[in-house]
């Protein structure tokens, strides 16, 4: 299983943001984790890697959710949309909670 | 939509009961004493239907796909919250006053994010009653003022803790066909000239105070409702004419009411919280981040009118090329400029909310209500310093309009050549409304006093990120970064650079 991780640019972040993918590195070590870059969503070819991903796990720092915002915006521009699920963390949570939602989208 | 005519005539269809000054008010709409409240009411209708103004202040509903007046429309985008700001300037501007009707506009949305997730928690249908209750003010176009402030007795005792019960709004009676509540709520601005009340808590509330978490709509003139108009700094100088007012079309902030609900019956429908006191804290929240919002817009607008009569005062007393006038107008531009941004700021960090409706930053929208809890009274105390002191000795109406006296004050208190020297009376008066009267604490205490801010500013400020931080830059805690940028640690980063230092 493979799962995207994009982040937001981090500008004034309300909680430690790197602590929910050190959760889920921890908690699924069979699932592959790699980033999503601003560049693979700019770009329609490299977008195409939605494809192959199970989940995009999009991390904002805060309420705002601009990293939500930013795939989702490029999904919605990409020619046949996708049907990727996303799961979307803007502010801290319980490590019980965030295990608890990502396996929910491994199963959707 | 209704124009700003058709909306004073809509008034006249209700029936409220309003006592001011020892007597019962026959018709709102026809009462001097209301009338320069209701104009400014009137304004927020007659802009929508204006081309050069229609693009802020109309919005499309969601609901029904039919265009509104942005007053009753529910936030669908971050453009929806800055528009939302940009008709606040613009009617401070028109205006010079409150137009009351932000009130009920916030309250609207404040429960639409609110009922939606009580009902996904209890699984409560509060959610589908307000939406009904949205299209109907929405269709008709309703003027709403939202009730949040109660009158609350002694502050150190929670709602079920005070002697007498009904300092709080509460529930007195649960019917199979609706509720009935009694209480009373404070300051309740633009209730004279509503169509509807939206009733909300007014504080956070735990299981003893379930009876105090209830949240109705009722038209202003329910049996059992009943509100007294407050008394305002210099009011009855408009039963005098219309200079000593200062702003005698518009008034002075927004004509606020004591209101209370003597055993008033509201039916389910009408009900939007009943007993959930573990969201009144969630709904009070909610409508003061949209609250606070607002005050760098219509504050800011106000202020626009306020620099332009000091501005104008200045060329009329002939020193408005003087150095330390200029700068000090600059300061007044300043000032509002930096509450404007804030009002920008929170609404362009906004975010969408589980309902879909949108919020503004609530660390921002709070920001901004403190600075405007202050930076008035500065620019007020500028706009004072240069109109001078005439601006509290300048002789009254009936005398400039006293043929025995006429004569005298027109050359007495003539300016500059070229400037009636009713004009500068005129702009006296207006500064006198502007930076003297009730627009102050206003600023202060509208959508809630300073300390209000501060405890959200306090808890929102994330002050363990900030010393995590301090302690990297100090050294403290690794910085991952300086690592990859030097290719090593701190320690031994600074270790081989004292050495070289010290070879070299």
């Amino acid at each position: 299983m493979k799962a995207g991780i994009k982040y937001c640019g981090g500008c004034n972040p309300a909680y430690r943001r790197e602590k929910v993918e050190e959760i889920l590195r921890r908690a699924f070590p069979e699932v592959h984790f790699f980033y999503i870059s601003s560049g693979d969503l700019e770009d329609p070819r490299r977008l195409d890697l939605i494809d192959v991903v199970d989940v995009i796990v999009c991390i904002s720092g805060c309420k705002r959710g601009c990293a939500v915002e930013s795939v989702e915006s490029s999904i919605a521009s990409r020619n046949g949309g996708t049907s990727v699920t996303i799961m979307s963390i803007d502010g801290e949570r319980e490590k019980e909670d965030i295990i608890a939602e990502f396996e929910r989208c491994l199963k959707s | 939509m209704m124009n700003g005519k058709e909306y004073i005539e809509s008034l006249k269809k209700y029936k409220p009961t309003i006592y001011f000054m020892g007597r019962k008010i026959e018709s709102v709409a026809d009462e001097p004493m209301f009338r320069p409240h209701i104009h400014a009411a009137a304004m927020t209708y007659e802009l929508a239907h204006d081309p050069r103004y229609e693009d802020v202040m109309t919005a499309t509903s969601h609901l029904t796909g039919e265009r509104t007046n942005r007053f009753t429309h529910i936030h669908q985008s971050v453009d929806d919250l800055v528009k939302k700001v940009r008709m606040m300037r613009l009617l401070g501007q028109k205006t010079a006053t409150c137009f009351q009707r932000c009130v009920g506009f916030d309250a609207l949305n404040a429960l639409y994010i609110t009922t939606y997730d009580v009902d996904k928690k209890h699984g409560t249908d509060y959610h589908e009653r307000f939406l009904e209750y949205l299209k109907h003010v929405q269709k008709n176009d309703l003027m709403c003022v939202g009730a949040m402030t109660d009158v609350k007795g002694d502050r150190s005792l929670r709602p079920h803790q005070q002697k007498d019960p009904d300092l709080y709004v509460h529930i007195v009676e649960r019917r199979e066909d609706g509720i009935v509540v009694r209480g009373a709520k404070a300051h309740q601005t633009g209730a004279a000239n509503s169509h509807e009340v939206i009733v909300m808590p007014t504080r956070a509330l735990g299981p003893e105070d379930k009876d105090y978490a209830v949240s109705f709509a009722v038209p202003i003139d329910a049996e059992g409702l009943i509100n007294i108009f407050s008394r305002q700094t210099n009011d009855t100088r408009r039963l005098d004419g219309d200079i000593d007012c200062g702003n005698a079309k518009y008034g002075i902030v927004g004509g606020e009411t004591l209101m209370i609900f003597d055993d008033v019956f509201v039916p389910w429908e009408r009900v939007f919280m009943c007993g959930e006191y573990d969201f009144a804290a969630q709904l009070v929240e909610t409508f003061a981040t949209f609250h606070r919002q607002n005050y760098g817009g219509c504050k800011v607008g106000v202020a626009d009118v306020l620099i332009g009569a000091t501005a104008g005062l200045a060329e009329y007393n002939g020193v408005a090329k003087a150095s330390h006038i200029v700068d000090k107008l600059t300061e007044m531009i300043h000032l509002a400029e930096t509450c404007w941004c804030c009002s920008l700021a929170c609404s362009y960090e906004g975010y969408k909310t589980p309902s879909g409706a949108y919020v503004p930053n609530p660390m921002l929208a709070n920001v901004t209500k403190l600075n405007v809890t202050r930076f008035p009274y500065e620019w007020s105390r500028l706009a004072q310093d240069i109109a001078g002191g005439f601006v509290i000795t300048t002789p009254s109406e009936k005398d400039f309009r006293n043929p025995e006296t006429r004569e005298l004050i027109e050359k007495y208190m003539k300016g500059v050549d070229g400037v009636e020297t009713e004009h500068r009376l005129r702009m006296f008066r207006l500064v006198e409304n502007l930076a003297i009267g009730a627009q102050l604490p206003e600023s202060m205490h509208g959508a809630g006093s300073p300390q209000a801010q501060k405890i959200m500013i306090w808890r929102r400020g994330s002050v363990d990120m900030k010393k995590e931080l301090a302690k990297i830059i100090a050294g403290i805690s690794e910085d991952e970064h300086f690592r990859k940028i030097v290719g090593k640690s701190e320690e031994e980063f600074f270790r081989e650079m004292l050495e070289r230092l010290k070879k070299s």
